[in-house]
């Protein structure tokens, strides 16, 4: 059965890219709005990993991180950072958040979100 | 395969991408953990920008290291913002994020650039002997 993704990512324009993306291997995709709507989904879906934009409307991503590892549903689900805030600082935020993987959206960053889900076994 | 040496010129931002990019899947064919692959992605990332920021141009070369039984993945990054000055505790405030990102950080000044390398290593297996012992 294909895994399953939430992607919580607030710009309708990179969520149909990343969602068309995602299912062309083979993933179903969730999409939320923002990090209120993803913690309310995330419990109840149990997706495979979620990839997280930092940049949300209402909490910031690393709050939807550290929310999604406090929660017992769903504390052992791998969390990508997906995220154009690329410096050491963020990346150090990300880390201690809980995430599983940080991922700056440059010109790679397709190849190295799928090589990801691909080393969490999601793909 | 990986190769033993690898350099990139650092000129413009694209370099900076593609040496990020080369620092991650290296680190990715060496076994390094998905948040090591994270961390000296970003910190090879990080110098190379304050090379380019500094107005200057630079290289940064990678190699495969070996000390003992441990495996590692160095960066040398050359440039002006390693010179003498980049030794103050000011820069080496901007740089606190890096250090943390590496296991070994080295400053190397010298008169018009210095050296910067950085190291990660991957984690030793554990001995047999340390290992858990299996339930009965």
């Amino acid at each position: 059965m294909a895994g399953q993704v939430l992607l919580i990512e607030d710009s309708p324009t990179q969520a149909l890219r990343l969602r068309l993306i995602l299912e062309r291997d083979g993933l179903r995709v969730t999409v939320a709005r923002d990090g209120h709507e993803g913690l309310r989904i995330s419990p109840l879906l149990l997706p495979d990993a979620v990839v997280l934009d930092v940049n949300l409307p209402d909490l910031d991503g690393f709050q939807v991180c550290q929310a999604l590892k406090d929660h017992p549903a769903t504390q052992d689900t791998p969390v990508i950072m997906l995220t154009v805030k690329d410096r050491a600082a963020d990346t150090l935020a990300g880390l201690d958040a809980g995430a599983d993987a940080y991922i700056p959206k440059d010109d790679f960053a397709e190849i190295n979100l799928r090589r990801t889900l691909e080393d969490m076994g999601v793909l | 395969m990986l190769p033993a040496v690898r350099s990139f010129p650092l000129r413009c931002s694209y370099d900076i991408v593609q040496a990020r990019q080369y620092a991650r899947e290296t680190a990715r064919e060496m076994g390094f953990s998905l948040t090591d692959q994270t961390r000296f992605a970003t910190a090879v990332s990080e110098i190379a920008r304050r090379v380019l920021d500094d107005g200057d141009e630079g290289s940064l070369r990678f190699a495969l290291v070996v000390s003992g039984s441990r495996r590692g993945l160095e960066c040398v990054c050359l440039g002006s913002p390693w010179r003498h000055d980049a030794a103050a505790p000011a820069s080496r405030g901007l740089l606190s994020g890096v250090e943390r990102l590496v296991d070994d950080f080295e400053l190397a000044p010298g008169g018009k650039e210095g050296l910067l390398v950085l190291r990660k290593w991957l984690p030793l297996a554990r001995p047999a002997s340390l290992q858990a012992p299996r339930p009965v």
